[in-house]
C-alpha cells in the first residue's frame, strides 16, 4: 500500500547540530557539517527511500538567524492575516527575496508546504529567553512538532530544556546524533509514531521493518566479507622459481614484501566494502601516529600484541587437537594403551602449535619433476596458528567501529581504548576457539580451494561473534582523543 | 533486461526439479564471480527490482528460494540466462558424443578381437583381456582417480582431463573470441577457488565417463552377439607360457562365479579347456557345436557381468552422487542467502546528495590582537547572558583594565523593540569610549547581532573601538574561559561587519594561561 512521505523540516537556531541529526538519521555522511554558522544556507531534502518509494525526508535547513525580527512581523500581522500561519506564508512570499530574511524564508518553505517540525536544541548550552521566539514561530507555523535534545556530552540543562520545549512540543526526545546507534534511531522512530498514529504509523513500521531488515542483512554480509578475507589471507602463498645458479635469499625478502603487501590490499579492500556497506563513504581513520589496534599494519607486532589468543590458549588448541587424534587411537586399541595416545597427541600437539608458532614465512622447496635442480621459493600460507586470530580480531574490532558509528560522526574512527586491550577471540570458550581453529586449519589445509561449507560455517560463526558484539555494546568511544572537530 | 521472459520456463522440467541443475549452480556460480567486484548498493538495487518483479508475478511462490535463483537468472540478462542452458546443453551433448563413442568403439573393439576368417582360431585370453581384465583396471584407476581428486585441484586422470577439455570446447561452441575468454577465465577462476559447481563438476565428469563405459560395453555385447550368432566362430586359448589347462580351468572358473549357479552350462569345463588348447602350426581345435557354445555363452556373460553391469553400478552410483551433490547445496547459505536477502529484502535508499560548499569568507576575521588598557567603555549584555553590572565591572577590569560606565541589554527576550532602546541609548556613546559586547559563547553571531552592530556603525560618525567579551557558562563551575573553538567561530561570524576595530577575546583567561 502505498503510503504518503512523513516529511520533516529540522529546524534549529544556528550550530546546534541540525545537519548532524540529518546526517545520523539519514544515514548520511555526505551531508556537510562544519563549525561555521550559516554552513547550510539552502534547505536540503533527504529522502529515506524504501524499494523506490519515499517513506521518509528529512530536510534541512539553515538555522534561525533573526527569529526575535520574524516573531515581531508576524505578532504585528497576525491579527489581520486571520491566522498566524497565514501571516507566515505572507511573511515568505513578501521575503523571498529579501537576504536579511533569506535563512528563515529557507526554513519555513518546507513547513509552510505540509512538512512536521523536528527542532533541535543543544542539551549541552542553557535555555535563553529569546530562545522562545523560535519556539513560538514553529507553534504558529507546524501543528505537528517534536523536538530533540542534541545532548552530545554532560548534558547538565536538560531539566531547563524539557521543561520548555514540553510547553510548545508534542513530543521531546534526548538524542545524541555523535553516538547513537542503529536501536536508538529505531527507538526514535518508533515514538515518533505517537505524534501523529493515524497518519505516521504505516508509513513508519514499514521504514522501521525495512531499515531493521537492511540491518540484518549488512551484518551478514558482514560476516561473509571477513570470513572470505580469512579464506583468502589464511591460504595465501606466493611461489617463485628460483635457478640454481641464483641464491633464493636474494629473492625471499622481496617476495616476502610482496606478500605482506598482498595481504594488506586484501584487508583494505574487504574494510572498504564493509564501510561501503554501512554507508560510510568519507570515513576518516586515525592518524598514522596513533591508530587503534585494528589499524596497526597486518605485520607490525603491536597488532598482534592485544589481539588473537594467547600463548596459552594457542597451546591448549594444539594439544587439545593432538589429543584427540591420540584419543582415537587409544579408542581403537581398546584402551590397551593406557591413554598413552591422548598423552602424547596432546605433547606432539602443543610442540606442533610452538612450532609453528617460530616458523619462518618463507621456505625454499626443491622442484620435483624438473633435472636442472631449480628450487622453488615460497612465501606462505602464514603458519602461525594466531594469525587468523589477529586477523578475524581486527576486524571484528573495525566492523564493531564501522557498525555503531553514527553518519554525524566525523571524528577518526576509534575504539574505547579498554577494548583496544583484548580482541574477541581471546575471550571465547574454549569449545568455540577450538571450532574456529580447526576452521582455520581446514582453511589452510584446502588452499587455494575453500569448500563452501567451511566458508559458511565459518561466517556463521563470525555472525555469532559479531551479534555478541553489538550486543555487548562496544562503543566507538574514546574520550581522551578529540570527537568531533568539525562539528 | 527483460522483465517480460521472469515467469518463463516456469512449468519446464528444470523449473520442476526439487533442485537446482547444474546448468544453474555454474550460472549462478559465474554470475556471483561476474558480480564480486560491483559495490554492494548497485548489487541490492539491480537484484532487489528483480526480486521484487518475481514476487510480483509469481506470487507467494515466487518466495520459494530455487524459484528465485532461476528467475533472477533469467531476469539478469541474455549472457546469463544463456549460461545454465549452455552448460546443460554442453553437458547433453557430451553424453549423446560419449554414448555414439562408446557404443562404436565398443563394437570396434568386440569385431576386432571377435574376427576370425577360418585360420588361427580366436584367442580367448584377448577378447577377456581386453573386455575383463582392463576394464576392471580402469574401473579401480577411476575409483582411485574419484577418491582422491580434491575439489578445486582440477580433474584427475587422463579420462578425466579429456572430458573436462571436451565438455569446455563444448561450452565455448560458437561464441566470439572474447567471451570464450572469460568463459575460459571463470571456469578456470571456479575450478580454482572451489564452490559448489568443483564439486559438482567432479561427479558430473564422473558420470560421464561411465555413461561412456555404459555404452562401450553394451556396443560390445551387442556386437559381440550378433558375430556369435551370425557367424561360425572358433575360440581356444594359446600362451607362450606353458600355461596348465588345470590353472586356465581354475581361473574360468573364478571368473564365472557370479553366473555358476545360474547358468552352470555357461561356466567352461575343464574338457572344454583342455579341448581348446591351441598351439602354434597345430589347427584350430575342433570342438562339438555344443561345448563351443559353452564359451560364446561364457565370453559374453564375461562382458556383461564385468563389463557392463560394473559400468552401470558406477553410473548409477555418480548419477546419485551428482544429484546429492545437487540437492546439498544449501540455499539458505553462503552467496545465495546472500542473493536470498537482496531479491526479497527491502531496500533502503538514502539518495540525498548535498549542495555546494559555502563560499568562504572574502573578509578576514576579526582581530585577535589584544586591545590596550586603561580605557573607558560601555557594555552590551547581548541575547539573556545572565551577567549582571557588577560582574561586567569586575570582569573588564580585571580583563582589559578598562573601566566601565555604562551597560545596555540587547538581542535578548522575544520582542526585538529592546534593540532600538539600547541601540538609542548608545548612540550617546562618547567618542573616546570603546563598547564591550558581553556573549555567551556557545551562541555564534547571527544576522541578528551583525545587523546590530551594522545599525550602531551606522548612526556614528566614527566608527567605536569594539571588544567582543566571551564568556561560557557552566553549570557547577559557574562562568568559564571560552573555548579556542568559539572564539574562532565568532571571529569569522564577525567578518562580514569588516571593521578593523573589532577584537574577540575570552572575559576569563584560562588557568593554562
Amino acid at each position: 500500500m502505498s503510503v504518503s512521505p512523513i516529511h520533516f523540516a529540522v529546524v534549529a537556531a544556528v550550530n546546534r547540530g541540525k545537519s548532524s541529526i540529518v546526517s545520523t538519521l539519514a544515514e548520511n555522511d555526505r551531508v556537510r557539517i562544519a563549525p561555521t554558522p550559516g554552513t547550510t544556507r539552502e534547505a536540503r531534502s533527504y529522502p529515506v527511500v524504501v524499494d523506490g518509494e519515499t517513506l521518509f525526508v528529512l530536510t534541512d535547513t539553515p538555522g534561525f538567524e533573526r527569529a526575535r525580527e520574524l516573531l515581531a512581523w508576524i505578532d504585528e500581522r497576525r491579527a489581520a492575516s486571520g491566522s498566524p500561519a497565514d501571516a507566515l506564508c505572507r511573511f515568505v512570499e513578501s521575503h523571498r527575496d529579501d537576504p536579511g530574511f533569506h535563512a528563515e524564508c529557507e526554513l519555513l518553505a518546507p513547513i509552510m508546504a505540509g512538512a512536521a517540525v523536528l527542532y533541535v536544541v543543544d542539551g549541552t548550552v542553557p535555555f535563553r529567553d529569546h530562545m522562545r521566539a523560535e519556539m513560538e514561530i514553529l507553534r504558529w507555523a507546524a501543528p505537528l512538532r517534536v523536538a530533540l535534545i542534541n545532548r552530545h556530552g554532560p548534558a547538565s540543562y536538560l531539566e531547563g530544556w524539557r521543561r520548555e520545549l514540553r510547553a510548545h512540543f508534542q513530543m521531546v526526545r534526548e538524542f545524541d546524533a555523535q553516538r547513537v546507534g542503529f536501536d536508538q534511531r529505531i527507538a526514535l522512530l518508533r515514538g515518533l509514531r505517537e505524534v501523529n498514529e493515524g497518519h505516521w504509523r504505516n508509513a513508519l513500521e514499514r521504514v522501521i521493518e525495512a531499515l531493521a531488515l537492511d540491518w540484518e542483512r549488512r551484518r551478514r554480509r558482514s560476516a561473509r566479507i571477513v570470513a572470505d578475507l580469512l579464506a583468502r589471507s589464511i591460504g595465501h602463498s606466493l611461489k617463485l622459481p628460483v635457478p640454481p645458479s641464483d641464491d633464493p635469499g636474494n629473492h625471499r625478502t622481496r617476495l616476502t614484501r610482496r606478500f605482506h603487501d598482498e595481504l594488506r590490499r586484501v584487508e583494505a579492500s574487504s574494510r572498504a566494502r564493509i564501510e561501503e556497506l554501512y554507508k560510510h563513504q568519507e570515513l576518516r581513520h586515525a592518524p598514522r601516529d596513533r591508530p587503534p589496534v585494528w589499524e596497526q599494519d597486518l605485520f607490525d607486532p603491536a597488532r598482534w600484541g592485544p589481539l588473537g589468543l594467547t600463548p596459552r590458549q594457542l597451546l591448549s588448541i594444539g594439544a587439545g587437537v593432538g589429543a584427540l587424534a591420540g584419543g582415537a587411537l587409544d579408542v581403537a586399541v581398546g584402551g590397551a594403551s593406557f591413554m598413552i595416545g591422548a598423552t602424547l597427541g596432546a605433547a606432539l600437539g602443543a610442540g606442533g602449535a610452538l612450532f609453528r608458532s617460530g616458523q619462518p614465512l618463507a621456505s625454499v622447496e626443491g622442484m620435483r619433476g624438473l633435472l636442472r635442480g631449480d628450487r622453488l621459493l615460497r612465501v606462505g600460507p602464514h603458519p602461525n596458528p594466531n594469525f587468523p586470530f589477529v586477523l578475524l580480531d581486527a576486524n571484528l574490532l573495525h566492523w564493531t567501529a564501522v557498525q555503531g558509528r553514527p553518519h554525524a560522526d566525523r571524528s577518526a574512527m576509534i575504539l574505547a581504548s579498554e577494548s583496544d586491550k583484548g580482541g574477541p577471540s581471546a575471550g571465547l570458550e574454549g569449545a568455540r576457539r577450538k571450532a574456529l581453529s580447526r576452521l582455520f586449519a581446514t582453511l589452510r589445509k584446502r588452499a587455494p580451494h575453500v569448500d563452501p561449507p567451511v566458508r559458511d560455517q565459518l561466517t556463521e560463526r563470525i555472525e555469532e561473534l559479531m551479534a555478541e558484539l553489538a550486543a555487548s555494546g562496544r562503543k566507538p568511544a574514546d574520550p581522551s582523543l578529540p570527537r568531533n572537530p568539525d562539528d | 533486461m527483460s522483465r517480460s521472459a521472469s515467469t518463463q520456463g516456469e512449468g519446464s522440467p528444470s523449473s520442476r526439479a526439487q533442485h537446482l541443475s547444474a546448468g544453474e549452480i555454474f550460472a549462478l556460480e559465474r554470475q556471483f564471480l561476474r558480480d564480486r567486484d560491483l559495490p554492494d548498493s548497485e548489487l541490492t538495487r539491480r537484484d532487489r527490482e528483480i526480486g521484487r518483479t518475481l514476487l510480483r508475478v509469481a506470487g507467494p511462490r515466487g518466495a520459494d528460494r530455487r524459484a528465485l535463483c532461476r528467475g533472477w537468472l533469467r531476469n539478469l540478462g541474455e549472457e546469463t540466462a544463456r549460461d545454465a542452458s549452455r552448460m546443460e546443453r554442453a553437458v547433453a551433448s557430451a553424453a549423446l558424443g560419449l554414448i555414439g563413442c562408446g557404443a562404436l568403439t565398443g563394437a570396434g573393439a568386440a569385431a576386432g578381437l571377435l574376427h576370425y576368417e577360418g585360420g588361427t582360431p580366436i584367442n580367448l585370453f584377448h577378447f577377456v583381456g581386453v573386455f575383463v581384465v582392463l576394464q576392471l583396471l580402469t574401473l579401480v584407476v577411476w575409483v582411485v582417480a574419484l577418491a582422491t581428486w580434491r575439489r578445486g585441484r582440477g580433474p584427475r586422470g587422463a579420462v578425466a582431463t579429456i572430458l573436462g577439455g571436451a565438455l569446455r570446447a563444448l561450452l565455448r561452441l560458437g561464441l566470439c573470441a572474447e567471451r570464450r575468454a572469460a568463459l575460459q577465465a571463470d571456469l578456470d577462476t571456479l575450478r580454482r577457488i572451489g564452490g559448489w559447481y568443483s564439486e559438482i563438476e567432479r561427479w558430473s565428469l564422473a558420470r560421464l565417463a561411465q555413461l561412456f563405459g555404459v555404452a562401450f560395453n553394451v556396443g560390445a555385447l551387442g556386437c559381440a552377439a550378433l558375430l556369435m550368432a551370425g557367424s561360425d566362430l572358433a575360440f581356444a586359448w594359446r600362451s607362450t607360457i606353458d600355461w596348465h589347462p588345470d590353472q586356465i580351468h581354475v581361473l574360468l572358473r573364478v571368473l564365472s562365479m557370479p553366473w555358476a549357479r545360474a547358468l552352470p552350462e555357461a561356466v567352461p569345463s575343464r574338457e572344454l579347456v583342455e579341448a581348446s588348447h591351441h598351439f602354434r602350426g597345430a589347427g584350430a581345435p575342433t570342438l562339438a557345436p555344443e561345448l563351443m557354445a559353452r564359451w560364446w555363452s561364457f565370453l559374453l556373460l564375461s562382458v556383461a557381468c564385468y563389463g557392463l553391469v560394473p559400468r552401470a553400478l558406477t553410473w548409477l552410483i555418480a548419477e546419485i552422487q551428482l544429484r546429492r551433490a545437487l540437492r546439498g547445496i544449501d540455499l539458505e547459505r553462503g552467496e545465495l542467502a546472500d542473493l536470498h536477502d537482496r531479491l526479497t529484502r527491502p531496500l533502503v535508499e538514502t539518495p540525498g546528495r548535498e549542495g555546494p560548499a559555502p563560499p568562504a569568507c572574502p573578509t578576514p576575521g576579526a582581530s585577535s590582537a589584544e586591545p590596550a588598557a586603561g580605557r573607558r567603555a560601555w557594555g552590551i549584555v547581548w541575547r539573556d547572558a545572565p551577567i549582571d553590572r557588577t560582574q561586567t565591572e569586575q570582569l573588564a577590569s580585571a580583563r582589559l583594565g578598562w573601566r566601565l560606565e555604562r551597560l545596555v541589554q540587547a538581542g535578548g527576550g522575544t520582542n526585538p523593540s529592546v534593540d532600538r532602546d539600547s541601540l538609542a541609548a548608545l548612540g550617546e556613546l562618547p567618542p573616546e569610549s570603546a563598547l564591550l559586547l558581553f556573549a555567551e559563547s556557545f551562541d555564534p553571531p547571527t544576522q541578528e547581532l551583525l545587523q546590530f552592530l551594522a545599525t550602531l556603525r551606522a548612526g556614528r560618525h566614527t566608527d567605536p573601538d569594539l571588544v567582543v567579551c566571551l564568556i561560557a557558562p557552566d553549570p557547577e563551575r559557574g562562568w568559564q574561559p571560552a573555548g579556542d573553538r568559539e572564539i574562532a567561530i565568532w571571529r569569522a561570524g564577525l567578518a562580514p561587519l569588516a571593521s578593523p576595530r573589532l577584537r574577540v577575546v575570552t572575559l576569563l583567561r584560562s588557568d593554562r594561561g
